[in-house]
This record gives structure tokens, C-alpha cells and sequence, in this order.
């Protein structure tokens, strides 16, 4: 089934927003003007300002993006493969730039600060901001140096400290009971769960204000996702959480707003339950009612 | 397979008619020859070993001999096997005296190269230096030899104030740059196989160079790097040439890294010489040899058990190390326990990272320095081996054939030495490329996970660790004083040939693996046995791998000296350049030349005749290489053409 904006496939973001803005009204349902959600200035947490990225000489893939997400609440980002969903969550943390060259337009702020301002220090920003990856990766370490790893290379030393924190952290995840036994086993023995919850304690061992999740639970099986949605659940109490997922249900279950990307465009972003309940575009129902993806 | 194609078979037809039967024969026939050639390398290994044993029996047998051999340093060897003192003490710590500060400068120096090209700088620029250290690796040890005995001797006598830099010291630093490319291309190997997801997950823990090192890419790949070193040791305490040429060959025991000595390897060289077939000189020096092997073998077997995580080998090492991990752990914990607590705030990890910053910046630049002092220090070597090599040399020092006569008239030539050379590796390529490439082949194709399979490649594997020197020993034993060869082309290039045979055998496995899979599975499919399938269609695509193999093969035994000292070589002049016969007939050989004149022909002349035949023996280093770099390319352009590989 078609798109329904019988656009050509090969749009850049950049024309994408132009074809769009013109087929703008025949594409809502009707309702009244769509505004993205903003906030009071002490509960955003990050924003983005005329955001654009793109990879080497290629066309931007994303463009113009410019909006707010709050404080200790969870975000997800959906739309279909390609739309720009990675991007977006690396621009957050500039691990873009790691994977090849960028060149950026506009301002990503997060906590009031331009993170592509020339005086930011990535390694600082990176400490601000934890990410977590679809595939669990721990490092070849023992589960107790996987943990520290962060705590440690800021130079915490003392053992009782880092005993502490590898307990509180464990326990956060809900990870302490299952290794308390072993916590100097090799973090490889664990099950693929458990290496996500193990992930998900390194990256809060470091007191992040943001944790990034990308698919973070897609490689995992239906009671570890249980788990991992629920941990989140938990964990936005203290952090904010911006987490790119494919999973329409687990959108629902878990965010409290929901961003919809297509093409390196934010098409709709809302509360989740209005979204879903009452999609503003006729692209966003198709996506979300699974007709295309 | 034109008869099935008419018409298909019924169920009941599914039976062996003559034709097929005699196509399962021939495959049969076919796997017994390359399953012959395989068990060769049994035979060789098992013969080594017998060899060795053999001639030491009278020792063997005597405890109270061996324990003289193995303990006292007195070795005054006699021709009765009775009288005389044959301690070899002073040869062992000779070996390990040399040795051990070879692998520590080895050591720095690989490990830092390797983490310096793998973490710290940009693909692009590893790209460009790895073939600089193949070439490294690839320089013959006689002209490591000759550049120890003259250039590095100098700078150690300028730098220390001795009266000769040569010694203990010297080797080491020329064994050192000999083997530190092993440890760099297997180590850079395992730590650029680090999964990519693994650096980018600890990239956006802002983690920096050094620390994505420590924590993710080493405990990585640190099994292989142990392994390496364990390797480059081996490779080390079984070299001859250099410590034959600077160590002064004497018996002796003491710490003087300008004094002389004597190594296992160097006393076999030497000692057989003057000793008399059947005397007790003779026969202890076959168990010289045999401790090398059981060295050798020991180095090869640890190395193995590293990679291989052998269970055994970690309790054992555990048991060693737990003390002093449990006593670290303590005196850490016990540190650690005075550290204070402080609040992981915006501030400290601001401060932190400077600290941080600065730590990855002074490492890279340790390693750095490392590196640039390794390439600059072989390159220094090289460019004086240059300057004063061609002095001299022109297009006649090729076609000049010495005598003695010519000699004395200041003409003299490599041109016997090309010819004895030439015909060496010939008689060495005719004896090891069929039987290796048919192991090769038997190996890959035919015996997936046998024990007669596992037998020959462990076999391969040991060959590979035999230093070159009881290679020369075995041949020596077994065919020039055994049968009354003596010394010719045909034992040299047997020593030479042996020595080929793991190399090609694991190239033509490697070559084989790396060639799609798929024509043969086609073939299999359409009913031809696996013989035919992997005959017409796998192994023509692998043909081009195979080659090179033989090419880099060649490049590496070119420059062999210790085997032919023992097997082929001429300490006189011959009177003619062409060998009349393959055995009792000695030669001379490129390296043979390089090492005999530098060290033997006393006036000035000998040294320019040495250095410039080892420009000529570089030369044709690089040109072998170069030609194999090209059939690798040939081959690439050839799969890229098919989409493949
Ligand atoms: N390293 C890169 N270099 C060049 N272009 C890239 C790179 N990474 C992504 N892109 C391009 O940017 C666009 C967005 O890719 P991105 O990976 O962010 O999509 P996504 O929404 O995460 O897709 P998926 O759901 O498949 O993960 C795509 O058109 C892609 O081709
Ligand atoms: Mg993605």
C-alpha cells in the first residue's frame, strides 16, 4: 500500500519538508493546527534549535528540527527504517561525528547548552548523556569492572565507594540478586538481558542527567524486554530518557511522548496517548496502524 | 556427465554402474597421494626427533652425562665419548643471556607499535606502514649478522667506550628489530578484530584512546598478543647467524653484555666442524640440538594452549599468579581504602578530563616514540648497509666468478653464488611444493577433523618451530654423513625444502579457505565426487594464492644460512661455477658469501665483497616480495571482476 503523498522515494529531508508543507492540509484529519509540545525553560531538558545534520556531501538527513523534550520523561522516537531516528539520538550525545564526518546547521541544546558550541568537551557531554545500544555490549571485563569502568576513568578510587556504587547501581537494574555471587565473573557469561541491564548500570554509574537508548531492547526476548520497559519506567523518575524504537506497542506502554520521524523530518510530535489515539496526519496513522514501515 | 542427463534414474537405479565406480577409484587413488604427501611431514618431524637420538644414545643412556651436559659449564669435548667434559651450561645461559633482553626490547617494541598502529592512529596511515614491517621481517638474518658485526658493534663501541661493541648486547638489539614484526602483525591482528560495536559503545562513554585500550581492546585481544611474544622468544633463542657472528663462540658464563659466549644454536654451528663422525664430540652435539627441539617445541606447544585457552595451562598459571594477584589485589585494596570518597560532580569530572586528556596524549606519544624509534633505528641500519654497500658494486660484481686467483688481483663476484643460490632453492621448491600444496590441499578439502589429519598438522606446526640450524643438522646427520653426501645441492635444498614446507602448506590452506566454496558445492550437487569438484572447480581459482605463496616461500629461505653451513656449502673456492653433481659437490650461496667473507676473507676486501653481496641478496628479497605483492593483486583484480572476495 502506498504512502498516500505519492512523493517520489528519493526526496532529501530538505525537499521532503517542502513537498510536505504544500500537501500540508489535505494530509490532516481535520483537526485543528498541530503545535509541538514546549515546556517551562527548567523542565527541558534538551533542545533543538533549526537543527540540521548531514554526512559528509550527502543532503541533509535531518533538517530544520526544532523542539523540546522534557525532563524525567520518556521520549520515543518511531518511523519507518532510514527516516533518520539513530541520527537524531547520536546528534544528542555527537556520536555522529565518530562514526564519519558531519557538518551541522543550527543549535542542539541540552541542560541550556549549545553542544556543538566550540568550547564543549565531547568526553564531558558523553559523561552527561549515557547511551545505551541495540546489541548489548559490555566490555571483555569482569561484571564488577564493567560497572566501575565509568566511575573509575573519573578517577573514584576508593574501593568502598566503588563497592557502593556498583551495588546501588546493580540494584537500580534490578540486576543485584541475579550476580551478587559473581560479580568477578566475566560479564560475557550473562544472558542477553542481563548484558542489557549490565549496560544500563555502567551508563548510570556515571550519574548521567540523559539516557539514549537506540532499539535498546530489540535484540532481546519478550520477558528481558518486560524487564528493560519496566526498568525505564522506573529509572524516569531520574532521568531523562529518549529511547528510538520500532515496537508500536512498547511506544505506547512506556513513553509519554512520542516523536514521528519520516525522512529526516519530525512530522508529529505529541503525548503519546494522543498520538496514537488520534493521529493528526494521515502519514502518522498509516505508520503507527502498521500499513507501511 | 553426459549419460545422466538423457534420462532420469528410477529409485532403483540408484546404484554404482563400472563408470562411477571407477571415478569413486580414482578419487580414492587421488586422496591416498595427497594423504602420502601429508603423513611426509610426520615422517620429517618423527625422523628429526630419531635423528637426534640416535646420534646422542651414548649420552642419552647416561644419567650421570646428561646431568653434566645439563648443569656443569666445563666443555672440554673429547673423541671418546668417555674422556673429555661436555657441559652445556654455558650454551644455555648463553641462549637465554642473549635472549631474554631480546624479547624484552622485542617486547616494548612490538607491543607499542602494534598499539600505536592499531589505537592511536588512523587506518589509513597502518595501511601505509605494514608493509614497511613485512619488509623488516622479511630482511635475511645473515645481513641482521652483518649489520650487527659492523654497524651496531660501532655505536655500542661509541656509546659505551668498550673496545668492541660486539656481544651479548649487540645480538639482543639485532634480535630484537629481527623479531619484533612478529609480535606487531599478530597483535595488531588481534587488536584491530576488537568488535567496532565495542569501541563505539565505549567511544560514547567518552571514553579516550588510551582507555578504550586498557578496557576493551586489550583484554581483548591480549591472549594473542601473550602468544605472540611467546613466539618472537622462540624465534629468537633459535637463531644462529647473528649470535654466530658477534658472540665470539666461547664457552664461558657471565654477565658482561660486551663479553663473549656461546648459545646453542651458535655451538652447533661451530662445533661441528672439527669433530670426527661417531666421537663424543660428535655425538653431543645432536643433543645440543635435542634441547633446542625440546625448546622449541615447548615454546610452540605454550603459545598453542594461549590461544587455544587451554584449561590446564590457566589452572597452572593461576596457581603461579594467584599469590601475586592476591598480594596486588591487597596492596591495591589497602590503597584504595585510603583514597577518599569525593562527589562524582560536574567539577571533578571537568578536572578529570584534563588529566585524562593528558594521560592518552603522553601513552600515544610513549608508543609513538616506541615506534618512530624502532623504523628509525632499522632504517638507520638499512641506510648505512646502503651507503656502503654499493660502493663498488656495479653490473661485473654479478658476472664474476672468484678464484682464488682472481683474488689476489682484487676481482671478485657473486656470480657462483647467484648459480649455487639459485640451484639450491631450485632443488628445495622441486622437493617442497608438491608434497606441501598436496597437504595443503588434503588438509583443507579432504580431512575435515581426523587424527591423522590433527597429526600432520600439529607435525606442520612443529617443523615450522625447528630452529633452521637442527634443520641442518637433521639433513646433515640423516643424508650427508649417513649416505656419504656430504655437501651438495641436493642436501641444502632438502634443508631448505623442509624448512618450506609449513609455510606453503599453511598458505595453500589459507588460499583454499579463502576461495569461494560455492562452484565446488555446484559441482557435488551435479554428482561429481568431492575429487573432481575441488580439482576443476576450486582449485584453479586458487592457484593464483598458491603461487605467491611459493614466491614468498622462496624469498624467505633465499637468505637461509645456518642449514647450509652444515649441508652445502664450500669453504674453499671451486673451480668451477656450475656444480658438477648434486651431492659431494659444495657451493657457495648468496648469504654463505655475506657471512663467510665479512668474517673469514681478512683484508678489506672481504668486507666489500660482504657488504656488497648483501645489496645483491636485499635486492632480490624485494624483488620476490614485490612479485608476490603483484600476483596478490592479479588475484584481487581477478575476484573483483567476479564480485567476489
Ligand atoms: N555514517 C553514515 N554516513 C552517511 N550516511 C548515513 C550514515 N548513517 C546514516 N546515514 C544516512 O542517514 C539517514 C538516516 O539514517 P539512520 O541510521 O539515522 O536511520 P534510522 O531511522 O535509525 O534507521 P533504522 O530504523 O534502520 O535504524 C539514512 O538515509 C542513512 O542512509
Ligand atoms: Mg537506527
Amino acid at each position: 500500500m502506498s504512502n498516500q503523498l505519492n512523493l517520489p522515494k528519493s526526496l532529501s529531508a530538505k525537499e521532503f519538508a517542502e513537498e510536505f508543507s504544500k500537501m500540508r492540509k489535505e494530509q490532516t484529519r481535520g483537526l485543528e493546527e498541530l503545535k509541538f509540545p514546549t515546556f517551562p525553560s527548567q523542565d527541558v531538558a534538551i533542545e533543538f534549535k533549526n537543527f540540521s545534520l548531514s554526512y559528509g556531501e550527502a543532503p541533509e538527513s535531518l533538517y530544520n528540527l526544532s523542539l523540546q523534550i522534557p525532563r524525567n520523561k520518556i521520549t520515543a522516537i518511531i518511523g519507518p527504517s532510514g527516516c533518520g531516528k539513530s541520527t537524531f539520538l547520536r546528534s544528542i550525545n555527537r556520536m555522529n561525528e565518530e562514526i564519519s564526518p558531519v557538518k551541522i546547521a543550527g543549535e542542539l541544546l541540552v541542560e541550556g547548552k549549545n553542544v556543538y558550541s566550540p568550547d564543549v568537551d565531547v568526553l564531558q557531554l558523553r559523561t552527561q548523556v549515557g547511551m545505551i545500544f541495540q546489541k548489548p555490549q559490555p566490555f571483555p571485563l569482569s561484571i564488577y569492572n564493567n560497572v566501575i569502568f565509568g566511575p573509575k576513568i573519573h578517577g573514584i578510587k576508593s574501593k568502598a565507594q566503588l563497592d557502593e556504587i556498583v551495588q546501588k547501581t546493580l540494584k537500580d537494574v534490578g540486576l543485584w540478586e541475579e550476580v551478587e555471587q559473581r560479580l568477578n565473573d566475566h560479564a560475557y557469561g550473562l544472558s542477553g538481558g542481563q548484558q542489557q541491564r549490565l549496560c544500563i548500570a555502567r551508563a548510570l554509574a556515571v550519574n548521567p542527567a540523559i539516557l539514549l537508548g537506540d532499539e535498546p531492547a530489540s535484540a532481546l526476548d519478550p520477558q528481558s524486554t518486560y524487564q528493560i520497559e519496566d526498568l525505564f519506567l522506573k529509572l524516569k523518575e531520574k532521568y531523562t530518557i529518549v529511547i528510538v524504537t520500532h515496537n508500536m506497542q512498547q511506544a505506547a506502554r512506556i513513553s509519554d511522548y512520542c516523536i514521528f520521524m519520516y525522512s529526516g523530518n519530525i512530522i508529529e510530535y505529541r503525548k503519546t496517548d494522543e498520538m496514537f489515539e488520534n493521529p493528526h496526519f494521515r502519514l502518522t496513522e498509516n505508520y503507527i496502524s502498521g500499513r507501511y514501515g | 556427465m553426459e549419460h545422466v542427463t538423457s534420462e532420469v534414474k528410477k529409485a532403483s537405479q540408484i546404484t554404482s554402474t563400472d563408470e562411477e565406480l571407477h571415478r569413486r577409484f580414482i578419487e580414492r587413488f587421488a586422496i591416498v597421494i595427497l594423504l602420502t604427501c601429508g603423513t611426509l611431514s610426520i615422517a620429517v618431524l618423527t625422523a628429526t626427533i630419531l635423528i637426534m637420538v640416535y646420534y646422542g644414545w651414548p649420552f642419552l643412556i647416561n644419567i650421570s652425562r646428561m646431568i653434566e651436559v645439563l648443569t656443569s659449564p666445563d666443555w672440554f669435548p673429547s673423541d671418546n665419548i668417555n674422556e673429555g667434559k661436555y657441559g652445556a651450561l654455558a650454551m644455555i645461559w648463553g641462549s637465554f643471556f642473549v635472549g631474554i633482553p631480546a624479547i624484552i626490547f622485542s617486547i616494548l617494541l612490538g607491543v607499542s607499535t602494534a598499539v600505536f598502529l592499531s589505537e592511536f592512529v588512523p587506518e589509513r596511515i597502518t595501511r601505509i606502514i605494514q608493509p614497511v614491517l613485512e619488509f623488516i621481517a622479511a630482511i635475511p638474518s645473515v645481513i641482521f649478522g652483518l649489520i650487527t658485526f659492523i654497524y651496531i658493534s660501532q655505536m655500542l663501541k661509541v656509546i659505551f667506550n668498550v673496545p668492541n661493541g660486539r656481544g651479548p648486547l649487540a645480538a639482543s638489539i639485532a634480535l630484537a628489530l629481527m623479531s619484533f614484526p612478529i609480535i606487531v602483525s599478530i597483535s595488531i591482528d588481534a587488536l584491530k578484530s576488537t568488535p567496532n560495536d565495542l569501541r563505539v559503545a565505549a567511544k560514547a562513554f567518552g571514553a579516550t584512546r588510551w582507555e578504550i585500550f586498557t578496557n576493551v581492546s586489550f583484554p581483548h585481544a591480549k591472549l594473542s598478543i601473550f602468544a605472540s611474544i611467546v613466539l618472537a622468544f622462540g624465534r629468537i633463542l633459535g637463531e644462529t647467524m647473528v649470535v654466530l657472528m658477534v658472540l665470539g663462540n666461547s664457552p664461558v658464563i657471565h654477565f658482561d653484555f660486551f663479553g663473549s659466549g656461546y648459545t646453542l644454536t651458535s655451538a652447533i654451528a661451530v662445533e661441528i666442524g672439527d669433530a670426527r663422525f661417531g666421537s663424543g664430540e660428535f655425538r653431543i652435539i645432536f643433543i645440543l640440538a635435542l634441547i633446542l627441539l625440546a625448546i622449541s617445541f615447548i615454546v610452540m606447544g605454550i603459545s598453542n594452549m594461549i590461544i587455544t585457552q587451554n584449561p590446564y595451562l590457566f589452572k597452572l598459571m593461576e596457581t603461579i599468579f594467584v599469590p601475586v594477584g592476591f598480594i596486588f589485589s591487597q596492596v591495591n585494596n589497602f590503597f584504595q581504602r585510603f583514597a577518599n570518597e569525593v562527589e562524582l560532580t560536574p567539577e571533578l569530572i571537568k578536572r578529570r578530563i584534563i588529566i585524562r586528556k593528558a594521560r592518552d596524549y603522553a601513552f600515544g606519544g610513549f608508543f609513538s616514540l616506541l615506534f618512530l624509534a624502532a623504523v628509525f633505528i632499522v632504517g638507520y641500519f638499512l641506510w648505512l648497509l646502503l651507503r656502503d654497500g654499493f660502493v663498488g658494486l656495479s653490473f661485473r660484481f654479478i658476472i664474476t666468478f672468484p678464484t682464488a686467483a682472481s683474488i689476489r688481483n682484487g676481482q671478485y663476484g657473486v656470480y657462483s653464488a647467484i648459480i649455487g643460490s639459485v640451484a639450491l632453492v631450485g632443488v628445495a621448491a622441486l622437493i617442497s611444493f608438491p608434497i606441501s600444496t598436496a597437504t595443503g590441499i588434503y588438509l583443507s578439502e579432504f580431512a575435515k577433523q581426523n587424527r591423522v589429519a590433527n597429526i600432520i598438522r600439529v607435525s606442520i606446526m612443529n617443523i615450522s618451530s625447528i630452529p633452521s640450524i637442527v634443520v641442518g643438522l637433521f639433513v646433515y646427520g640423516a643424508f650427508s654423513v649417513a649416505l656419504n653426501w656430504q655437501r651438495g645441492i641436493l642436501p641444502g635444498g632438502l634443508a631448505l625444502g623442509i624448512m618450506m614446507i609449513p609455510i606453503i602448506t599453511t598458505n595453500t590452506i589459507e588460499a583454499l579457505r579463502t576461495t569461494p566454496d560455492t562452484h565446488r558445492i555446484s559441482a557435488l550437487a551435479l554428482g561429481m565426487t568431492n575429487w573432481e569438484a575441488v580439482r576443476h572447480h576450486k582449485l584453479p581459482y586458487a592457484i593464483p594464492s598458491i603461487i605467491t605463496g611459493y614466491i614468498l616461500a622462496i624469498a624467505r629461505v633465499i637468505g637461509e644460512t645456518a642449514p647450509l653451513l652444515l649441508t652445502a656449502v664450500a669453504f674453499t673456492f671451486s673451480r668451477s661455477p656450475y656444480p658438477s653433481g648434486i651431492i659431494q659437490n659444495p657451493i657457495r650461496a648468496m648469504p654463505f658469501e655475506v657471512f663467510y667473507n665479512l668474517l673469514f676473507t681478512t683484508n678489506q676486501l672481504g668486507v666489500q665483497w660482504a657488504l656488497n653481496t648483501s645489496i645483491v641478496l636485499i635486492a632480490l628479497v624485494i624483488l620476490l616480495n614485490i612479485m608476490a605483492y603483484f600476483a596478490r593483486k592479479v588475484i584481487r583484480a581477478k575476484y573483483a571482476y567476479h564480485g567476489q572476495l
